[in-house]
């Protein structure tokens, strides 16, 4: 029989959580894995500077009022929350914008043109507010953001981020 | 791509196998918070209605840099999402998270009866305070590790039904491997994330084999529907799937040998 293969993306959703300490280790040799594509020049968002660039916002906006009119930091978790959410990207994604909000929200867009872009907000509580402007289509909404990327928004950052 | 015929049986017996290998069980079922939790008042409900699980751990989402800027400077995070809790044996695990119900058990595995049943009870309390209304993830993962005690050498054609091949085959030797496959099941909603793993093991002087199989279904994302009649026809097809991957996964002379 030939080895057939379908192609969807199921493994956004991330696995079953286990607790031994097999599940433990094939959670981290995986990990080692996606990092080691994230690092290559072709595939990932570190070669391509991103997580630097999340850095640099990080830095600048460490402290209230990093905009003087009284804007919020940025807390760690925020930050870190992030930095999963853009590693948990598949590795074929452009890399987005990466700025902060004066609510200190981090806001990762991407941006094709004025009426062609989408953006994500994240939170220090680990929820994603997302806008989409597709022409004269509008999408928008707030989701929790534990281990995985949903369908949806992964789906329209397709739009704009292929 | 033909018409597939493939389809699964819940009523299929599979054979008792009274030396499994499975290291742990997993069911879980991802849900999405319907408020925002309290830590102290999760907690007391855990002491007042899971009594048989004392061993309450918090539970911390473990946040950390990877890459951390020019000088190195790491940050950490550790913001709460929930409580892990063991039994007095700690061979029962529960996760009563935010987002998700995970229920372990860690070798010796039982039997599904048994495992099943304690999960739907603990499902039932976890439901009914978490106020859950919509599902999105199912998850049953079982981790099998076969271990090869005092050698230098294993032939993994002994173990494997389709075992991976040097390249072309080449006259190479494995010394590990770490291989995941996704597979979807036709006509079905669920999904296999198998892995296989040789590991050296130097405390046996020998090797692990793992088989991981977690089969898991993502069709209840926009439902409601999470009756107690709905999961027990799922995760039993689940089931099958899981038992029909193993049967198949290991070859016969060696779950044999664990009967």
């Amino acid at each position: 029989m030939s080895s057939c293969a379908i192609i969807n993306k199921t493994y956004l959703h991330g696995m079953t959580q286990g607790k031994s300490d097999e599940a433990n280790k094939n959670y981290q040799l995986l990990s080692e894995i996606s990092q080691r594509l994230q690092e290559s020049q072709y595939f990932g968002l570190i070669a391509k500077g991103t997580f630097q660039e999340l850095d640099e916002v990080f830095r600048e906006t460490l402290t209230p009022d990093w905009d003087g009119y009284g804007a919020l930091p940025v807390e760690k978790e925020t930050f870190l929350d992030t930095k999963k959410f853009l590693i948990l990207l598949p590795l074929y994604i452009t890399p987005p914008h990466i700025s902060a909000e004066p609510d200190g929200n981090l806001t990762l867009e991407w941006f094709s043109s004025p009426d062609w872009l989408f953006s994500i907000s994240i939170d220090s509580k680990g929820f994603l507010h997302y806008a989409a402007k597709f022409g004269m289509r509008r999408n928008y909404g707030s989701e929790p953001f534990f281990d995985s990327i949903s369908q949806n928004i992964l789906d329209l950052i397709l739009v704009v981020g292929k | 791509m033909k018409k597939s015929d493939f389809k699964i049986d819940p009523n299929q017996e599979f054979p008792h196998l009274k030396n499994a290998p499975i290291v742990e069980a997993a069911l879980e079922i991802r849900t999405i918070p319907e408020f925002e939790w309290d830590e102290k008042k999760t907690r007391v409900m855990i002491e007042q209605n899971i009594k048989e699980y004392p061993n309450i751990q918090i539970q911390k989402e473990s946040l950390t840099q990877l890459h951390p800027p020019n000088p190195p400077k790491p940050i950490y995070s550790d913001r709460w999402r929930g409580y892990l809790c063991k039994s007095s044996d700690n061979l029962n695990i529960l996760q009563v998270n935010i987002e998700s119900f995970v229920f372990s058990r860690i070798k010796p595995y039982e039997n599904w009866e048994r495992f099943f049943s304690e999960a739907l009870k603990l499902w039932g309390i976890y439901k009914e305070y978490a106020k859950v209304k919509s599902i999105r993830r199912l998850g049953l993962r079982f981790i099998n590790k076969i271990s090869v005690h005092n050698t230098n050498s294993i032939n993994i054609d002994d173990y494997l039904t389709y075992p991976p091949h040097t390249p072309d085959n080449m006259d190479m030797l494995f010394t590990e491997f770490l291989h995941r496959d996704s597979l979807a099941a036709p006509n079905y909603p669920y999904n296999v994330t198998i892995i296989r793993a040789l590991k050296a093991n130097p405390k046996i002087n020998g090797a692990d084999i793992i088989i991981d199989i977690d089969v898991f279904d993502l069709s209840l994302e926009n439902s409601s529907e999470i009756s107690i009649e709905l999961l027990k026809t799922k995760f039993s097809e689940m089931r099958w799937l899981k038992n029909e991957i193993f049967f198949k996964t290991l070859k016969k002379e060696k779950w044999e040998s664990m009967k």
